[in-house]
Formats: C-alpha cells, sequence, structure tokens
C-alpha cells in the first residue's frame, strides 16, 4: 500500500506541475488549446495519490496484478497520444510554413518589381 | 503564348548565371524565375545580376516546396506553359523545344524530358537506375501508363496543370508522387528524349546513404496518392 510520505510528495509535485501549466497559460506562454489535456493530466496525478484505491480497482477490472502497472499503462497510452497529436500538429504548422515562406517570396519579388520600376525614369 | 522557366536552385553560385544566360542566348522571349531555396551561398545574388526573376525563399523547403512557389508565381502571372529546370546544369536548354512543342500542338498536357528514350548523355549511376526503373514499374502497375524516367526533374506543364499543381504539390521527393497524381486526374503525359549532362557542380538532393529512405518514403507517398483519389472519387 502507498506511504503517506509518497502520497504527500506525489501531490507536490502534481500540484506544482498544474501550477505551472496554469502560470504558463495565465501568461500566454502556453496555448489553451494544447494545455486542456495537461490539466487533466494534472487533475488525474492529484486525484490518484488521494485515492489509491481507484488504482486496485482499476487493476483487478483489467486482470492486472500489480496496480503500479496500470499505472505505467495508461501512462504509456496517454504520452503516444499526446506525442502523436503534437505530430499532427506539427504537420499542420510545417504545412502553413511552407505556404508562408512561398508566399513571402512572391510579395517580395512584386516589391522588388515595384522598387526597380519607380527608380527608373522612362 | 507566355512561357516561363522555373529553376529550383539550393547552392548553386557556381552554376546558375550559366544556366540562366544558357537559355536566355537561345530563348530571349522566355522568362526565367529562380528559386532561390533559402541557399547559404551567394545564389540569390549571383541570380539577381542575370536577365532573370528571383524567388527568395527565407526557409529552406527542400525541392518540391521550392518548385511549388513557382508554380504559385507562374499562376500568380499567368504564364500558359511552365518548364522546370534544374538548376545545376544537368539539362541541356537545347532540349527545350522538344518539351515545349507537344503542349504547344495541344498533344498533352505535361511533357517529361527523359534521359532513357535514346539512351544518350549521362545516364545516372546503376544504383539509381534500379531505382527508376522500380518506380517505373510502379506507375506502371498503378496506373497502365508506361513512363520511363519518373524522376526527371526535366518538365513543362500547361496552363491547367499550374493551377492544379499550385495548389497542391507533394513535398519532399516529388517528382514521382506528382506524376503519379497527374496520371489519376486524367492529365496527358508525353515523354521526350533529352540529354542530360553530369552536374558539374554541387549534389543531388538525394544521396546515396538516403537511398532506402527516398524508396520507402515515395513508395508509400505513391500508394498514398491512390488511396486519397479513391476516397474523393467515391465522394462524388
Amino acid at each position: 500500500m502507498i506511504t503517506v510520505r509518497l502520497q504527500i510528495l506525489s501531490i507536490v509535485i502534481a500540484l506544482s506541475f498544474t501550477l505551472t501549466v496554469f502560470y504558463l497559460i495565465k501568461n500566454d506562454k502556453l496555448d489553451l488549446k494544447y494545455s486542456i489535456i495537461w490539466l487533466f493530466a494534472g487533475l488525474v496525478m492529484i486525484v490518484l495519490p488521494l485515492y489509491p484505491q481507484t488504482l486496485v480497482f482499476a487493476s483487478k477490472l483489467l486482470n492486472i496484478m500489480v496496480p503500479a502497472n496500470t499505472l505505467f499503462l495508461v501512462g504509456s497510452i496517454f504520452l503516444i497520444c499526446i506525442v502523436f497529436s503534437l505530430t499532427v500538429a506539427l504537420s499542420r504548422s510545417s504545412m502553413r510554413i511552407k505556404n508562408l515562406t512561398q508566399e513571402v517570396a512572391i510579395l517580395r519579388n512584386k516589391v522588388e518589381k515595384l522598387n526597380n520600376h519607380s527608380m527608373d525614369p522612362s | 503564348m507566355k512561357v516561363i522557366i522555373i529553376i529550383p536552385a539550393y547552392n548553386e553560385e557556381h552554376t546558375i548565371s550559366k544556366v540562366v544566360r544558357e537559355i536566355k542566348d537561345i530563348f530571349p522571349s522566355f522568362d526565367i524565375l529562380v528559386v532561390n531555396d533559402g541557399s547559404v551561398d551567394l545564389t540569390g545574388t549571383v541570380a539577381r545580376k542575370e536577365e532573370c526573376q528571383v524567388l527568395d525563399l527565407i526557409n529552406n523547403l527542400g525541392i518540391g516546396g521550392a518548385v511549388q512557389a513557382g508554380f504559385k508565381y507562374a499562376q500568380e502571372y499567368g504564364y500558359d506553359i511552365a518548364v522546370q529546370l534544374d538548376g545545376d546544369g544537368q539539362h541541356d536548354p537545347l532540349d527545350l523545344r522538344y518539351l515545349l512543342e507537344p503542349i504547344l500542338n495541344r498533344e498533352c498536357d505535361v511533357v517529361i524530358g527523359s534521359r532513357f528514350i535514346k539512351g544518350e548523355g549521362f545516364q545516372s549511376t546503376p544504383m539509381r537506375r534500379i531505382g527508376i526503373r522500380y518506380f517505373s514499374a510502379m506507375i506502371l502497375l498503378l496506373t497502365g501508363s508506361k513512363i520511363s524516367d519518373p524522376t526527371s526533374g526535366y518538365r513543362a506543364f500547361n496552363k491547367d496543370v499550374i493551377k492544379l499543381l499550385a495548389s497542391s504539390y507533394p513535398r519532399d521527393y516529388p517528382e514521382p508522387e506528382a506524376l503519379l497524381l497527374l496520371i489519376r486526374s486524367g492529365r496527358k503525359i508525353k515523354e521526350t528524349p533529352v540529354t542530360m549532362r553530369q552536374r558539374t557542380a554541387g549534389e543531388s538532393s538525394i544521396r546515396e546513404t538516403k537511398i532506402v529512405y527516398y524508396m520507402i518514403k515515395v513508395t508509400l507517398g505513391l500508394i498514398m496518392v491512390v488511396l486519397k483519389k479513391q476516397a474523393e472519387s467515391r465522394r462524388l
């Protein structure tokens, strides 16, 4: 069973993590769109050590003998989902950067043409 | 007929002026667009001294993104024909007339310059030839069209195809994929013999060590084009 000391440590880590996320969103350093999932993760990290029975219950449900393994399983699935969603977001961003780069180049060329034209006395 | 020659160039300061001048000497009426793909050398500066337009991409987008920028430019200024030609001097501008003729005669929408029809000039390395044959076979399998040189970057496109490719063009190793896209969208493609020269400077965009990655990536890309098209036609 979980010790009180570990319980306190877990909650402190989870709380400081959640507060950091809050702080970053407040200061516009983190997009709310990408942070909701992290806030949710923080919440789970706070609740789980408070009610360790949930983990034991879930383990029995899944026929997992050691509750810690349930934790690892859920953690891994969560991380894979996050990384995957980031790859999706990255692909979208790189497509946008590509379009922007092309557009900027065409506009720059247009400005160059206009400049040459206005300098031309004829 | 407004014709534009699109030259994607990445670190080609030594060859680019020669390529531009060679074209201008033979076809003075053609406009030339050098797409400087975020080069770290003086490609942009050198090209500006020549009689051509220059697009400076602030990020290195790779050949696909650079060529697409050229199509976007061609579309914006209403060109009737766009020719893609490498900036390293591999493609002989004398062959341009053979690339343009079939489009001018409205025989087809796209012309590909193939180095294998006559078998003259630089025939690529044996390793690469295997890769090229493989893509050729794959395109034959997927579409029933015979294309002898699907990786050739010497191509001419008519107005309607310029518009299509300006809106969507594959990114990393685009040639075979773009070809499949065009065939499957019902465009008529013709190959014409050209003589390629061994590049005098610079490196191929595909290094030998990357060839396996390249093959897998393009294979997947080709399969995706087929799947995408099927999904689209089902929606219609």
